[in-house]
């Protein structure tokens, strides 16, 4: 196709919030922001990674696209061939066609898995459910898409408990994948993972990809491998997004103070033991007690009066980059140089 | 049995040829077994290593490689049964008031007994991975951390302890000390108490700091401000710190020499610089080529192929020829290659060299 394609994935404006209540007559008394107006797009085939550390809401957010929360505000959409979705009101029928179209591939394969089931009742039950396939075309179909992950077939009849975390892991993938999914979220897919078999795994995700044009959010914590996997890198910061743009450029020239935090953060081969490093102070702001104004400016080097007042917006600033600080044309950040 | 193999009268430190840095655990042929009902598992097959005043030596490996297990035998917190040391000798260096250095074969002490527990604490101290396993929930952690110093300084006054308590947790940063000192475990954030339990390991003036996985858990923003916190004190109380982690970059950000384990035993020993820009052994060169990092290049990752073998099999030969790209048939998978020295400091597990 010539034209520009439409975003696969819109997401406007998404909130969620958890209320607390207190007391014996358990009465909210306040809410959790764990999503706080996030706004995003991302298009067919690409990979978005989306970085934040505790708090900063990226499992929610992943959790609201498939729906596996419900979100309290915004609109989600997920165009597809056949139908765009509206996420956050989908009928009965439409949320099984739904997650035919979105899936998730999960962080721990050891809770993930249903230690009852063995892996081809597991990597079956998607197409059982949804009425795809059964029987002998069902199997074939599982053994197809374990071949494709890496496994062998005299694994369809082993349990969980008789793999590694590695193989674990492959046998979620394998599951998310046999449905045919437009969208992939995998929230932390290699964090448990011992650090020779995660590039096992981020290879063939890379390798399934390509085949089956998917297109992936994948959310972690680790800068490493958010910036292996994606085309494009969201920030975020207690339930905000601060900053999305292309990848490189991101870590090259980032343009939010706390992606430059984190960036500065994150541990360098090239920092032996002799180099000290600029050190942010402060921790994550309590979900609970949100500061007013901008929510990073407590912790923020370059925060003037206007940040404690005012929550800044979402703004374009280049191609494809969005920032979400009221200083930020000012500011000369310091990021990542990929040449060293 | 006498717990101590060797009382001496030592003027000049115990330090080998051209090291200016006087010897505090030398670690000889260190081997820790899991008797189990499934099997025998080796988790420390003949390490070997020694760790000198003020010096950094981090450990690599992944799991099962017997790192943590070589960390709980120097302090004899291995959970026995079912591990145990089975071999080899744990030689602690220390120096009394009066100059004189006492060594003493760790493990020949009773692990629960008397003079093991003044070791650990006063001499060695050991953060973890998950400062909840080291701190009681049901007292402060002030209270946690002025029986630390009580019971390895008889002679200090409660009031003097809870002085030092605060003075320490002030010093690893925790704000409003005198406040916070009477707070319980679970009201600290994650990074708090991590900084709690530095306090709590660094609070009698240990010569060694061992450090399991501390930051892992930890966001990489707090983790920075806890390795930086860590280096800190290091140089301020002269301390050696022996840091273990799967991550090669902080490693090698914390250590002066870096060594590499797989599967119970040292693959390759060496300073960070070397490691880093010249690793030898196929499995250092390896792991440096499958995982991704944050600068450099961006090219495919190569994966190490296969998996870690079951931890009861036995495998004959070197451990990791399974795996290893540059093997050699009828050699590597049928003899142990010996750790050698390829040239001063470097130490290599390869029939390569």
């Amino acid at each position: 196709m010539a034209n520009q394609q439409e975003p696969l994935l819109e997401v406007n404006d998404l909130k969620k919030y958890f209320p607390v209540s207190h007391g014996f007559l358990q009465r909210t008394i306040g809410y959790v922001k764990a999503v706080d107006g996030v706004n995003l797009a991302v298009q067919p085939g690409e990979t978005l990674g989306i970085v934040g550390e505790s708090g900063s809401g990226k499992t929610t957010l992943g959790r609201c696209i498939t729906k596996l929360y419900q979100p309290t505000g915004g609109k989600i959409l997920l165009r597809t061939d056949n139908h765009t979705f509206s996420v956050t009101h989908l009928s009965k029928e439409e949320l099984r066609a739904f997650r035919r179209s979105a899936q998730t591939i999960f962080q721990d394969p050891y809770s993930s898995l249903n230690p009852r089931m063995n892996v081809l009742e597991t990597v079956g039950e998607p197409l059982l459910v949804n009425g795809i396939a059964h029987g002998r075309e069902l199997e074939d179909r599982v053994t197809q898409m374990i071949l494709q992950v890496g496994l062998r077939v005299e694994h369809l009849r082993r349990f969980p408990h008789s793999f590694s975390g590695g193989q674990r892991q492959r046998i979620g993938i394998a599951r998310a994948l046999v449905v045919n999914p437009k969208l992939v979220v995998a929230d932390e897919p290699v964090s448990a993972l011992d650090v020779s078999i995660q590039a096992q795994i981020l290879n063939l995700l890379q390798d399934l990809q390509e085949k089956y044009q998917l297109t992936y959010i994948f959310i972690s914590h680790a800068m490493s491998v958010v910036r292996y996997v994606s085309n494009r890198i969201a920030v975020m910061y207690a339930g905000k997004l601060v900053e999305v743009g292309p990848k490189d450029e991101l870590l090259a020239n980032p343009r939010h103070p706390y992606t430059e935090v984190l960036l500065g953060a994150v541990p360098r081969p090239s920092q032996r033991k002799h180099i000290r490093r600029q050190i942010s102070p402060g921790e994550p702001p309590d979900l609970f007690n949100l500061p007013g104004g901008c929510v990073f400016q407590p912790r923020c080097r370059y925060a003037a009066d206007i940040c404690k007042e005012q929550a800044p917006q979402l703004q374009e600033v280049s191609q494809g980059a969005f920032v979400s600080c009221h200083l930020s044309q000012s500011l000369h950040l310091e990021g990542i140089q990929s040449i060293v | 049995m006498t717990p101590y193999t060797e009382m001496q009268q030592v003027n000049s430190p115990a330090a080998g040829i051209g090291n200016e840095h006087r010897l505090l655990i030398d670690v000889q042929d260190l081997k820790t077994y899991f008797f189990l009902h499934e099997g025998t598992v080796k988790a420390v097959d003949g390490v070997s290593f020694q760790i000198r005043e003020g010096r950094s030596l981090g450990v690599i490996g992944e799991s099962g490689c017997g790192k943590s297990v070589t960390a709980q035998s120097l302090m004899r917190i291995v959970p026995s049964p079912p591990g145990r040391e089975v071999g080899g000798k744990v030689l602690l260096y220390m120096e009394q008031p009066g100059g004189q250095v006492d060594i003493i074969n760790v493990l020949e002490l009773a692990a629960g007994g008397a003079k093991m527990r003044s070791i650990r604490g006063k001499h060695i101290g050991m953060i973890f991975q998950e400062p909840m396993t080291s701190f009681s929930p049901l007292h402060s952690i002030g209270e946690q951390i002025m029986e630390a110093i009580l019971i390895h300084e008889p002679g200090v006054t409660k009031k003097q302890a809870r002085q030092r308590t605060i003075e320490m947790l002030r010093r690893v940063g925790i704000p409003r000390a005198e406040r916070l000192v009477d707070s319980y475990p679970h009201q600290f954030s994650g990074g708090m108490r991590q900084r709690a339990m530095i306090a709590m390991a660094l609070v009698c003036g240990p010569r060694l700091l061992i450090g399991d996985e501390p930051t892992t858990a930890l966001d990489v923003t707090i983790e920075a401000q806890i390795l930086e916190l860590i280096k800190d004190l290091q140089d301020e109380f002269g301390m050696a710190l022996m840091y273990i982690s799967h991550d090669l970059a902080v490693v090698g950000q914390m250590s002066d020499e870096i060594m590499v384990m797989y599967l119970g035993m040292v693959m390759e020993h060496a300073d960070t610089d070397t490691i880093f820009d010249d690793p030898l052994h196929p499995y250092t060169v390896a792991l440096w080529r499958s995982i991704p990092t944050i600068e450099g290049k961006l090219e495919r990752l190569s994966p190490i192929s296969g998996g870690l073998p079951s931890p009861y099999q036995i495998i004959p030969g070197c451990p990791f020829s399974s795996r290893c790209e540059r093997r050699m048939p009828n050699l590597c998978d049928v003899s142990l290659p010996p750790l050698k020295e390829v040239s001063p400091g470097h130490k290599v597990r390869c029939f390569l060299y």
